[in-house]
């Protein structure tokens, strides 16, 4: 007991200590720059535009756990976008990641935050580059500039897809600068800025990366922008797709599998890249997509809805042995009337982490580091390129443009169809969209290619009912901005009606 | 002891008989002139409404809205024309079809307060006719594209490839010298009543347009050049209703009435003999349901020679 007055003091002063730090009682909100950094060297900058990739490579779950500390970046960008398609669920009802497939998400949903703030890092750090970006070498700036500008625009075109109109931020600011922190600008605007900073890139990158940004990924997005702004602007993207089929050099691998585990490959244009076994630099989206036999610290996520099997049956091809598997009782389940595969629950097996085998459905494994997976996370790709080419010349119409049917064919060949025998006259919007969801299941598209075709509502709304997910309704198609940001906004910050 | 214990249970009887008194007179103080809106506070924060809408995609006259209104739980939506609903996102079909309708969306809280607004909701048909490309229409590759797969009864040989076509090309540009056509001649030609016989040639294509449905009438253009050496033939280019893979079976729906008829008698002389000598066609004709139809020309009752150059077909918008 006589140690009690010693406690009693330390305990106070620890509270006191605890207390008096600025970051607990004034916590910065996302959109706000702390710019305490400088860049004075051309490798400064370089080093700072190198940290942006790292804000959209997140940190893995399976190194960090702590939600609040660390951001995800695109590691958890599925559960925003596939879990609230039609494609995938998630296989319990448990937590805040059950939210997305069930159309509940609310504004305190902390993946939702945390992707909302990895955008925003994101842009942050790209906005604090580009206050310093004159300390570079001079042959270097307009490459820098453009960099930053395109990683910038990434973030924006992500944010403004699922939360609508949000806070444009495009130079370093004080949190004090509420007004500029936290109105929320038209989606329209946002689209201009996004269009202006892709544009950039488009005149000063060259194709020297694949990891980083390149023209290439700059037109490529910038036509997935003409194509999805209020306003497409179909002629727009139709030249940018056909300046990267001609000009770049990219193409289709034979082997759709390769397309995966040959990283890098003739396909991919953007992507980020993880490293195997690297706690630093890997990735937990490929162990939380297991579920039949758990690994890592989450599982059973983007579990296959039966109904994207359907599509599988009918249009995979030979995507479909690559793109999921079902293991024990799943394994066995057909369909009675068309004796095809039907598994209740399947497994995306786009990503599986370094020595995998899965050759028994009853005892998959996943190598010794499932946790630290090192699968690249695909940004873009040519054969969404091609898809995009098609969509562009059909302006909203079906068509039986050669030039539209070419492009969607290269990607329905390398499939296993047929060249001639399953070429259609006529293709129609319905066709493209479904070919696009085989082709790119589990690529975080499908959302975004419901949204742009028109059918979000329709899509999603049937498939609610069918799943009885009874919350849906049309303004779920946006994310409530995070609680958080309106509560530091002092009322600025107004929410998406739910 | 004894005396002690009575003491105390004496005292707890007068002590709980006091605070149970208490306690009714106190509940009497505190709710006897309570009103139900005592202490409440106005509600100042008034609904706001506000909606978007959406197309279906399937029928652009099928609106969707959706209702971003705040504070509100009823809802009065005015279409027009008497039209009303009450629901929350509802959808509506503006039967008129392209144009701009004000709607109307009243948002009510529980409290009955209101607010209006009224959106002009454009509706536009967005549609576009597919393009047609005639595969070969400028015959340059002789037969390619025209013949039919079988023909009972007949032969599958469409026409006889010639060189002597227009001097126009496919782009409407006139050349300096002549472009290959399509030739039928008397031996190919169906007879005078109508009917064929085995060595009668047709020119057989199936295109895909846009079908003409319920809401929507779609036209388009059939254009071809042709010329005959001789008075009394008949070069006649016909849209067929559906696809056919034997011949026969086109020329029974010919027989029995095509889409779109057009006959050309016309005797300009050779069409290769120099520029500008044929007969342009351009022939409207209204898709079908289906959208599969099938181009069609033969000739009838021909002496010396008949050609066609130039076929294509486009949108009549």
């Amino acid at each position: 007991m006589k140690y009690i007055k010693f406690l009693i003091f330390a305990v106070t002063g620890a509270m006191f200590v605890s207390c008096d730090t600025d970051e607990f009682l004034n916590p910065l909100p996302d959109s706000v720059i702390v710019s305490n950094t400088f860049f004075q060297t051309d490798s400064d900058v370089l080093s700072g535009i190198v940290g942006i990739y790292d804000a959209i490579q997140g940190v893995n779950e399976n190194t960090e756990s702590n939600s609040t500390r660390f951001n995800r970046g695109v590691q958890l960008e599925y559960l925003l976008t596939e879990h609230r398609s039609d494609n995938t669920r998630s296989k319990t009802l448990e937590g805040s990641r059950a939210d997305f497939h069930r159309y509940i998400v609310e504004p305190d949903n902390i993946q939702s935050e945390d992707y909302y703030q990895s955008m925003y890092e994101i842009i942050f750090r790209a906005n604090n580059v580009l206050q310093y970006i004159e300390n570079a070498d001079d042959v270097n700036i307009n490459k820098y500039t453009a960099e930053a500008k395109f990683l910038r625009a990434y973030a924006y075109f992500n944010l403004v897809r699922l939360y609508g109109a949000v806070p444009l931020v495009t130079r370093v600011v004080s949190s004090e600068e509420k007004e500029l922190l936290f109105t929320r600008v038209d989606v329209a605007n946002v689209y201009e800025q996004i269009v202006l900073d892709l544009q950039a890139g488009v005149t000063y990158l060259d194709n020297t990366h694949k990891s980083r940004a390149s023209k290439a990924a700059a037109q490529g997005i910038l036509a997935k922008v003409y194509l999805t702004q209020p306003t497409p602007n179909y002629v727009g993207a139709k030249a940018l797709c056909e300046d990267i089929v001609n000009n770049s050099g990219f193409a289709l691998q034979a082997n759709y599998k390769d397309v995966f585990y040959n990283e890098l490959n003739s396909e991919i244009i953007f992507a980020i890249q993880y490293l195997s076994g690297n706690p630093e630099e890997s990735q937990g989206f490929s162990s939380e997509f297991t579920s039949y036999s758990r690994q890592g610290r989450q599982d059973g996520l983007n579990i296959v809805n039966p109904n994207l099997v359907t599509a599988f049956n009918g249009n995979g091809g030979n995507r479909t042995a690559v793109s999921y598997a079902a293991f024990g009782d799943d394994a066995e389940l057909v369909n009675e009337t068309t004796g095809l595969p039907a598994p209740e629950s399947a497994e995306v097996i786009k990503f599986l982490p370094d020595l995998s085998d899965i050759s028994d459905t009853n005892l998959p494994t996943y190598g010794d580091q499932p946790g630290n997976a090192g699968n690249d996370w695909i940004i873009l790709r040519y054969s969404d390129v091609l898809l995009m080419h098609t969509e562009a010349i059909m302006q909203g119409n079906d068509t039986s443009d050669p030039a539209a049917l070419d492009s969607y064919m290269k990607v329905r060949v390398r499939a296993g169809f047929d060249a001639v025998a399953d070429r259609p006259l006529v293709l129609t919007r319905k066709a493209l969209l479904l070919e696009r969801r085989v082709e790119l299941a589990f690529e975080n598209h499908r959302f975004f290619d419901l949204v742009r075709f028109g059918v979000a509502n329709d899509v999603l709304g049937a498939h609610a009912d069918t799943k009885g997910y009874t919350s849906y309704n049309i303004r779920r198609l946006l994310l409530p901005i995070p609680a958080r940001e309106i509560n530091l906004s002092d009322g600025l910050l107004t929410q998406n009606p739910q | 002891m004894k005396n002690q214990l009575n003491n105390f249970k004496n005292t707890l009887k007068v002590v709980l008989c006091l605070s149970i008194l208490a306690l009714f007179v106190s509940c009497e103080d505190a709710f006897e002139f309570e009103l139900p809106e005592a202490g409440s506070l106005p509600d100042n924060t008034l609904p706001t409404a506000y909606f978007e809408y959406i197309p279906n995609a399937e029928n652009f006259k099928n609106i969707q809205f959706n209702n971003l209104s705040t504070e509100s739980t009823n809802y009065l939506w005015d279409f027009g024309e008497g039209v009303t609903s009450t629901e929350k996102d509802p959808s509506h079909t503006f039967a008129l079809g392209e144009g701009a309708y004000p709607v109307t969306l009243t948002s009510i809280d529980g409290n009955e307060a209101a607010t209006s607004i009224t959106i002009e909701v454009n509706v536009v048909d967005k549609f576009s006719p597919l393009p047609v490309t005639v595969i070969n229409g400028d015959f340059e590759k002789s037969r390619e594209g025209w013949e039919s797969g079988s023909f009972t009864g007949g032969t599958k040989t469409s026409f006889d490839a010639s060189s002597d076509g227009s001097w126009t090309n496919i782009e409407g540009v006139e050349g300096t010298s002549k472009t290959r056509g399509a030739k039928w001649k008397s031996s190919t030609s169906i007879n005078a009543d109508g009917s064929r016989n085995s060595s009668s040639r047709f020119a057989n294509q199936p295109i895909i347009v846009s079908p003409t449905t319920v809401d929507r009438k779609v036209e388009y253009i059939i254009e071809y050049e042709y010329a005959m050496e001789n008075a009394g033939g008949k070069i006649i280019v016909e849209i067929l209703d559906g696809h056919f893979s034997d011949g026969a079976d086109a020329f029974e729906s010919s027989v029995s009435g095509a889409l779109a008829q057009s006959i050309g008698t016309d005797a300009n002389g050779k069409l290769s003999a120099a520029p500008g000598i044929g007969t342009v066609v351009r022939k409207k004709f209204t898709t079908n349901a289906s959208g599969n139809v099938t181009i069609w020309i033969y000739g009838q009752t021909i002496t010396g020679n008949a050609y066609v150059d130039n076929v294509k077909v486009y949108s009549a918008n």
